[in-house]
């Protein structure tokens, strides 16, 4: 009966959320666009630097007129727009690339860095998170508390060069730089990223089942004689892996935005790394397509958030979800 | 007072006193350390750590502790200026919005909206160029997508404040809009908001940092812990005291600030920890 009244609902906040993204897609454009014309220098002077040439005033406006850069602002951000609705989201100013195709290529090495370093955090996080809160108090608990609170308070770039240090460079077991997409250059990376994660997670894992195991249902249950371990894996577990899940889909989107330092330190080809070179090259189009999937990415995220958190929580099930 | 509020209260001072020292390490800098943070000397290349230079030197043969302690006037006070515009500007808009509602509040929080959905890099190099390089375009950039945080925690107290007995007797005793908010909605705010701020201070560093060293705020040769870690990344197998010693100092200064974070709240709120 519930779900034949819950789904119009969900229905219509879904469109209206998706119709709202379309005025934040156009504004978060146009500022990128501007910010980046305020930026001074631009893609014409800046493969002039790098290749060491030196070209005359004569050369250097006839490149931007080729790329359309000496027409007034407006008309460059409607030319971009119109392209953008007909599909077409422009060629790269460096590489000649196709953006959309640029973008997409590149995508599944980003995500399968993105969901192995989730499953790292799963893996790390959860059995310790659970050990800590069962042996609280005790010295095992203190040392977790204690290295959760080092990893959150290291920078991933010295995580990444420590951990490139040691593992290839002192042991030589893994590349130092990526060799292409494959696991084995992904782990270093991903290790990384896992590494801030965990120790954040850690922390809420234990919060969460020490909560859970204040509640009178366990002490009755231990009461009627269940044993520890099948309370534990039985309700304890599932309250806790409810709590993780929750934390991570809403991590998902500073995860997928803050892999830019770590691809770009291990040279892993993703989206961060396009970005992050884009930037330094001025290259309009891509910045532009990365701004809009990180914009796209940010609001159907929290949208997936707020539809999924009442299916975890039935207590929000009742009450209005804030659209 | 328990026993327990007592020792919260001594952590939190230990803790108050440590950051006074490293402060005021980091501000006498010059003082402390004789060598010029700056001064090319190629004879002193690369020395690893030994009496004359604690920390080593780099490349140049510039002192490391000199570079450490003169780089942490920019990492340490960048970090402290972007978590006090945060707070201001948050505070204000949230006030705004809570207490005058209305269309200045959906505005506002659709500018709150479109502010979280903005990539950070991006708005770092645009803002770096309008405020022509250095960590202050950092500090903004991060200033812009932080700042609905706080407006959005600021704006639920200030509603449930706005609903609360206090409130409706100070308006029907008489006084004016500006003297609640200043006298009753505000002093009630602070708690959560110097609790945010000071867990945020931490953080704060770390992403600077991060900016830096991807080249987007302060540039060589300025000595910035994260563009200094930059800058030496090709010295990571030979010689890797030049790169410990920024990153170190980023990690040691990062953990106070997070201790001093926690103590804050445990002081404040202490319902919000959930380590007990």
């Amino acid at each position: 009966m519930r779900k034949r009244v819950l789904f119009p609902r969900t229905a219509r906040v879904v469109l209206r959320r998706l119709a709202l993204m379309i005025p934040l897609l156009l504004a978060i454009t146009l500022l990128s666009f501007g910010m980046m014309r305020l930026a001074g220098s631009d893609v014409v002077l800046q493969r002039m630097e790098s290749t060491g040439t030196v070209l005359s005033q004569q050369a250097l406006d006839d490149a931007r007129a080729q790329l359309g850069l000496d027409r007034p602002f407006w008309q460059q951000y409607l030319h971009w727009l119109c392209g953008v609705l007909r599909g077409d989201m422009g060629v790269s100013y460096v590489s000649g690339q196709e953006v959309f195709s640029a973008i997409v290529q590149r995508l599944p090495a980003t995500l399968l860095l993105a969901s192995l370093a989730v499953a790292m955090t799963v893996v790390i996080a959860l059995p310790l998170g659970i050990l800590a809160a069962v042996c609280r108090g005790r010295a095992i608990d203190w040392l977790l508390r204690a290295a959760s609170f080092v990893g959150g308070s290291l920078p991933n770039f010295f995580v990444a060069l420590v951990l490139m240090y040691l593992f290839a460079i002192r042991l030589r077991l893994l590349p130092v730089i990526s060799t292409g997409v494959n696991l084995t250059s992904a782990l270093l990376p991903a290790l990384t990223l896992a590494i801030a994660m965990s120790a954040r997670y850690l922390r809420q894992v234990r919060a969460a089942v020490l909560e859970e195991l204040a509640r009178p249902y366990v002490a009755g249950a231990l009461a009627r004689g269940v044993p520890f371990c099948r309370v534990l894996w039985g309700s304890v577990l599932r309250s806790a892996l409810g709590t993780l899940l929750t934390l991570l889909a809403l991590s998902i989107g500073s995860l997928l935005g803050g892999t830019a330092i770590v691809e770009s330190i291990f040279l892993w080809d993703g989206v961060g790394k396009l970005a992050v070179d884009a930037i330094q090259m001025r290259d309009y189009p891509i910045i532009q397509a990365y701004v809009m999937w990180m914009a796209i990415l940010y609001s159907v995220l929290n949208l997936v958030t707020d539809l999924v958190s009442p299916l975890l929580d039935p207590r929000l099930r009742a009450g209005e979800a804030p659209a | 007072m328990s026993r327990r509020a007592c020792r919260v209260r001594l952590r939190l001072g230990v803790l108050l006193v440590l950051t006074a020292l490293l402060l005021l390490a980091v501000v006498f800098a010059r003082q402390i350390c004789p060598f010029d943070p700056y001064a090319h000397d190629y004879a002193a290349a690369l020395l690893p750590p030994c009496p004359a230079h604690p920390l080593g030197t780099d490349q140049f043969g510039r002192d490391m502790l000199a570079r450490v302690l003169v780089g942490g006037q920019t990492s340490i006070f960048s970090a402290l200026g972007l978590v006090g515009v945060l707070t201001l500007t948050g505070t204000a808009a949230g006030l705004v919005c809570g207490w005058a509602g209305g269309l200045w509040d959906t505005l506002l929080m659709r500018l709150a909206d479109l502010c979280l959905a903005f990539p950070g890099l991006v708005a770092a190099l645009g803002i770096a160029a309008l405020a022509n390089g250095g960590s202050a375009g950092a500090v903004l950039a991060l200033a812009v997508i932080g700042w609905p945080k706080y407006a959005r925690l600021v704006r639920s107290h200030t509603l449930t404040l706005r609903d609360s007995d206090f409130v409706a007797a100070a308006k029907l005793a008489g006084e004016s809009p500006a003297f609640v908010v200043v006298r009753h909605i505000l002093p009630n705010l602070a708690g959560p908001v110097l609790v945010t701020a000071a867990l945020d201070v931490g953080t704060s560093m770390m992403e600077l940092a991060g900016l830096s060293f991807l080249g987007l705020g302060a540039q060589s040769p300025a000595a910035e812990w994260g563009s200094m870690m930059s800058g030496s990344r090709s010295m990571l197998q030979l010689y890797p005291w030049v790169l410990l010693a920024p990153g170190l100092a980023i990690f040691l200064t990062t953990a106070l600030f997070n201790l001093l974070g926690d103590a804050v709240r445990d002081v404040l709120a202490p319902e919000q920890n959930t380590a007990g």
